[in-house]
């Protein structure tokens, strides 16, 4: 299985992202990420529910214990308005900043 | 609401933990069981899939102690489990709990004392408010190296006018009285003030008012008076104060008000025992200064010392340049040798008189007094800590299996570490705890006996509380230092483990413990320390007890063991000066006729009181003598047969001389004086002067003929050298303060005679009060100087006897514990045919190499203490060998003593239980 690192910073922006579309427990959060980027970006355990707990703590996300698709007990967490925000403000700076570091990569072509 | 929300979130898992632990848990295992689903369905059996998704999910015991973290106010929620969990842990061992607390609790109670003492007597004995802008103003010739004076009311005025300078300027005196009712008084100090005196010191009344203006006026006489707190306390805190009467020198005075608790005036350890406005200052005789009248009124009656307030911002330097044009006004007229110019200067600590700085020997006694009671109490509190840090690394040891299980579990070491200085910072906190209420109870005692003490004074003394915020803010920040000093590295080298080998651990096996017999051990470094410590102390002690005992049996001079003195001052009634003579032989006549009376005479002064007039004498006849300074007591004929002092020349006053003032005039001095005035020429038959023209023999009328010379009595502990002293007559001179003094004949019990002579005195002298009847012997013991030598001596020895059971105790602690975690090695030692005499020697050889280590840094540490303390000593030299040999000895026999114990119970390990111990 192909395991790209993540760039750092970029996990709360792929998790806030993903919780956009309706709520979601840790595994389908991983899972839901490892299919959208085709496969290519796998979410550590070890970093997702520190990651998680965190947003929580800082109001992006709040969390509930509901039914999973098989009928068992599991902890979904979804946006709250700060975290929609949040996630505008993100996508703003991932956009700047992918911009600008392409903009870095092609000059260097250039030369 | 986000932010409610959030506090909300982080509070919960302070008072939630169970329920969310239990969710975190149900949460990864949800995870885990999606993923091993997600890999049997991609063809793994069930046992492989469980492998796989464990290992891709990692270790779920540290991502849950990520998550906890990331959950919480870290420091909130940790700070609450590592209290619970300091708590749980030490309870379970409340041997260790109790002798931990114990130990700290002496360490820091001792520190408290110390600081208590040394922040009222040392730190703060001054009112020094910088806000206030203080300052104390003298007035000094402009030549120097002449007189000292107060200022007069005038001046006063001219001085309170000077707006460019000050914001505002008090006056105060002081007056010796006798206070109290009309049969029942005491010699006290009162302040006489200005009605802004209060104000300029920025203090409120506790109950009533202060003065006004009309009551401060020269010659108001109106009697009123404001009570000091610590007088109040002494007259059994009546709640009814204010309004109520009492007498000065036998005129009536109403108490208007009650000054708050611990004001002194400028001074915080010692107060007035009342104010009274200047308005009445004329009916009371002046402590201080030269006045040619009590009127304030009159320009040559200078009593009153200056307090001003500069105006704000402005420095001493600044004040000064602008004071001469004051200096000008107050000159006007006078001639050049009278000039005088206005000094200011920051409020001293012992000076109220001159603008000299404080006294070096003053301030370098006081810096060593505080450095040496602050040490000596850093030392206990050091050896105190040393013990728990060995107590706790003892306890570490036995705990590195739980530590290899914690951080096996995920824990981190800095969490480990962190638990245990939790469980440090609970053991000093307890002690604080401990340590206050200890110091609380030695305070009130060293309070009850200090306010003994001076109450045979004429000041007195103001008592600070003995636990405020300082002395607790002192003990909390003593018991973190000490956890720091006690609990880190123990904590440290606890959790250095290596986690297979602990893992494996049995408890109380010897295992990878490692150093632990080596003589340099972290154990036995500490235990020597603190033998090294304790040493010193000891030596200390000793020091100041044998000084003590210097003072104790300091040679008088004088007879102390039967006499009786008791006190009337003419100088407080209303007796007519002429009368005094006439009433004083009545009082001993009358003295001399009650049974049980073998001797009587009277003194104008009482040693050890702090009452001296000193003299200037010449030699008449003797070229180019000099002014000899020297101590002047007018007695009756019979006073050195009553007091003991020894005649080594001449003969006593006779009758005539001390009852006719026409008689030629005579007197009697010491042998100080005559050796200053006469050398080795026999002084009896030779003739004294009061002053230069006299002493060139122009008019031999008015010079005095030796008749005596007397063994120089001491009344000093301090002074190394009695001052010189001479005698007059009471018949020749007149002296108002008059001190009866009386032999009790054999048989007579000293309380009984007390109280016969305060009935006596009372029928005979219904006018004036008596101040005082007292054994003779009560003036040395409860003179301030001797006492403090006596409370250095206490103190240091208390500290020192801590120090000493404490460093046994660790001796003893670190040794039982080698022994007991040796006891398998002993073991196989003896299965191997080992002799008890060599186990003996296996334990009682460390421990004597130990204490020789121990000892010899002590004794290093006792001579710089010894050199240290050499100001304070009392005649006693800091390099006593003799004694450091002793105390060397003394920690030497406990040392191998403590090991006795230790030794005796490794010879009698069973070798066949020992190796199954394990």
């Amino acid at each position: 299985m192909d395991k790209t690192e993540m760039l750092s910073g970029t996990l709360d922006l792929l998790v806030l992202r993903v919780l956009n579309t309706g709520p979601l427990h840790g595994f389908g959060i991983a899972e839901r990420i490892h299919v959208l980027s085709r496969e290519v970006l796998r979410v550590e355990e070890g970093s997702l529910y520190p990651a998680l707990y965190r947003m929580e703590a800082k109001g992006w996300l709040k969390s509930e214990w509901g039914e999973s698709e098989r009928g068992r007990r599991a902890k979904f967490y979804g946006l709250t308005k700060a975290g929609r925000k949040q996630l505008e403000t993100e996508e703003a700076i991932w956009d700047r900043t992918s911009v600008a570091i392409r903009n870095v990569l092609k000059s260097t072509e250039l030369t | 609401m986000s932010w409610l929300r959030q506090i909300w979130f982080r509070f919960r898992t302070v008072f939630q933990r169970s329920r969310l632990e239990q969710e975190m848990a149900e949460e990864m295992r949800f995870h885990l069981e999606l993923r091993k689903e997600r890999e049997v369905a991609a063809g793994l059996t069930a046992e492989d899939a469980r492998y796989s998704a464990h290992r891709t999910f990692g270790g779920v015991e540290q991502i849950k102690e990520r998550c906890r973290d990331e959950q919480t106010w870290g420091w909130l929620e940790q700070g609450f489990r590592d209290a619970r969990y300091a708590w749980r842990s030490l309870r379970q061992a409340p041997g260790f709990l109790a002798v931990a607390v114990f130990t700290l609790a002496l360490g820091i109670g001792v520190n408290a004392v110390m600081f208590s003492l040394v922040r009222d007597h040392f730190l703060r004995p001054l009112l020094r408010d910088q806000r206030l802008n203080l300052v104390s103003v003298f007035t000094m010739p402009e030549e120097p190296a002449r007189t000292f004076r107060f200022f007069s009311f005038t001046e006063f005025e001219a001085v309170r006018a000077e707006r460019q300078v000050f914001s505002d300027v008090t006056a105060t005196g002081f007056a010796t009285v006798a206070l109290g009712s009309v049969t029942e008084a005491k010699r006290s100090l009162i302040g006489f003030v200005a009605e802004n005196y209060f104000s300029v010191l920025d203090v409120a009344p506790a109950a009533g008012r202060f003065f006004t203006a009309d009551e401060a006026r020269p010659n108001a006489n109106v009697m009123v008076a404001v009570a000091s707190h610590s007088y109040w306390n002494r007259i059994g805190r009546p709640s009814n104060i204010v309004g109520s009467t009492f007498r000065i020198n036998g005129l009536e005075f109403t108490f208007v008000g009650l000054a708050p608790e611990g004001f002194g005036g400028l001074h915080n350890a010692i107060t007035p025992e009342v104010w009274v406005p200047i308005g009445v200052a004329a009916q009371l005789a002046g402590f201080l200064g030269t006045a040619d009248s009590r009127d304030l009124l009159h320009p040559r009656s200078y009593r009153l010392s200056l307090i001003g307030r500069l105006v704000p911002g402005l420095s001493l330097e600044a004040a000064h340049a602008r004071l001469s044009p004051l200096a000008q006004q107050l000159n006007a007229g006078a001639t050049a040798s009278e000039r005088r110019k206005i000094v200011v200067a920051r409020p001293s600590r012992y000076n109220f008189a001159t603008v000299q700085p404080d006294h070096p020997t003053l301030t370098e006694f006081s810096r060593r007094s505080a450095t040496i009671a602050l040490g000596v109490a850093g030392a206990v509190l050091l050896v105190a800590s040393l013990n728990v840090a060995n107590l706790l690394l003892a306890r570490g040891a036995n705990r590195r299996k739980e530590f290899a299980v914690r951080l096996s579990l995920g824990a981190s070491r800095g969490r480990v570490v962190r638990q245990l200085l939790a469980e440090g910072l609970m053991l000093g906190l307890m002690g604080a705890a401990v340590g206050v209420i200890l110091c609380a109870w030695c305070g009130a005692s060293l309070h009850r006996w200090m306010v003994e003490i001076f109450s045979a004074g004429t000041f007195a003394f103001n008592p600070q509380p003995p636990i405020d915020l300082s002395v607790l803010g002192f003990a909390v920040a003593t018991a973190l230092l000490a956890t720091l000093a006690f609990s880190l590295f123990p904590a440290l080298r606890s959790t250095r483990l290596d986690l297979v080998s602990d893992l494996k651990r049995q408890p109380g096996s010897t295992g990878t413990a490692g150093t632990w017999n080596g003589l340099f051990s972290m154990g036995n470094a500490l235990a020597m320390l603190q033998i090294a410590l304790a040493l010193a102390l000891l030596f200390g002690a000793g020091l100041f007890v044998r000084a003590a005992r210097a003072a104790a049996n300091f040679n008088h001079g004088f007879r102390l063991e039967a006499g009786v003195v008791a006190n009337i001052d003419f100088d407080f009634g209303r007796t007519p000066a002429a009368e005094i003579p006439r009433r004083q032989r009545a009082i001993l006549q009358h003295a001399l006729q009650i049974p049980g009376v073998q001797r009587a005479a009277l003194a104008s002064a009482v040693p050890y009181n702090f009452e001296r007039h000193g003299r200037g004498v010449f030699a008449v006849g003797v070229a180019d003598s000099d002014a000899q300074a020297a101590v002047y007591t007018a007695v009756s004929s019979d006073y050195f047969r009553t007091l003991g002092i020894a005649f080594l020349r001449g003969r006593d006053f006779t009758a005539a001389e001390t009852s006719e003032a026409t008689s030629h005039p005579v007197a009697i001095i010491d042998e100080t004086l005559a050796r200053r005035l006469f050398g080795d020429v026999d002084p009896v038959g030779r003739h004294l002067a009061m002053n230069r023209a006299e002493a060139s023999g122009e008019n031999p009328a008015a010079t005095i003929e030796v008749i005596g010379v007397v063994r120089s009595p001491h009344e000093e502990v301090f002074e190394e050298n009695a001052p010189a002293r001479f005698y007059r007559p009471l018949g020749q001179v007149t002296a108002t303060n008059t001190y009866l003094h009386v032999e009790p004949a054999r048989g007579m019990a000293q309380s009984a005679l007390i109280e016969r002579l305060r009935r006596e005195l009372r029928l005979i002298e219904p006018d004036n009060a008596v101040l005082l009847v007292r054994p003779l012997a009560d003036f040395p013991r409860r003179n301030i100087n001797s006492a403090s030598i006596q409370m250095g001596a206490v103190l240091v020895a208390a500290c020192a006897s801590v120090a000493f059971a404490l460093a046994v105790i660790g001796i003893y602690s670190v040794k039982a514990y080698a022994v007991a975690r040796r006891t398998r090695e002993i073991g196989i030692r003896m299965a191997l045919g080992a002799q008890p005499g060599e186990v003996w020697r296996l334990v009682l050889v460390q421990g004597a190499q130990q204490a020789a280590i121990g000892i010899a840094l002590g004794a290093l540490l006792a001579v710089f203490t010894g050199r240290a303390a050499a100001h304070l000593l009392y005649r006693v030299s800091p390099n006593d060998w003799a004694l450091l040999i002793a105390v060397s000895a003394t920690l030497a026999a406990a040392a191998i003593a403590a090991c006795l114990i230790p030794a005796r119970r490794a010879t009698k390990v069973e070798p066949v239980i020992a190796l199954r111990c394990d």
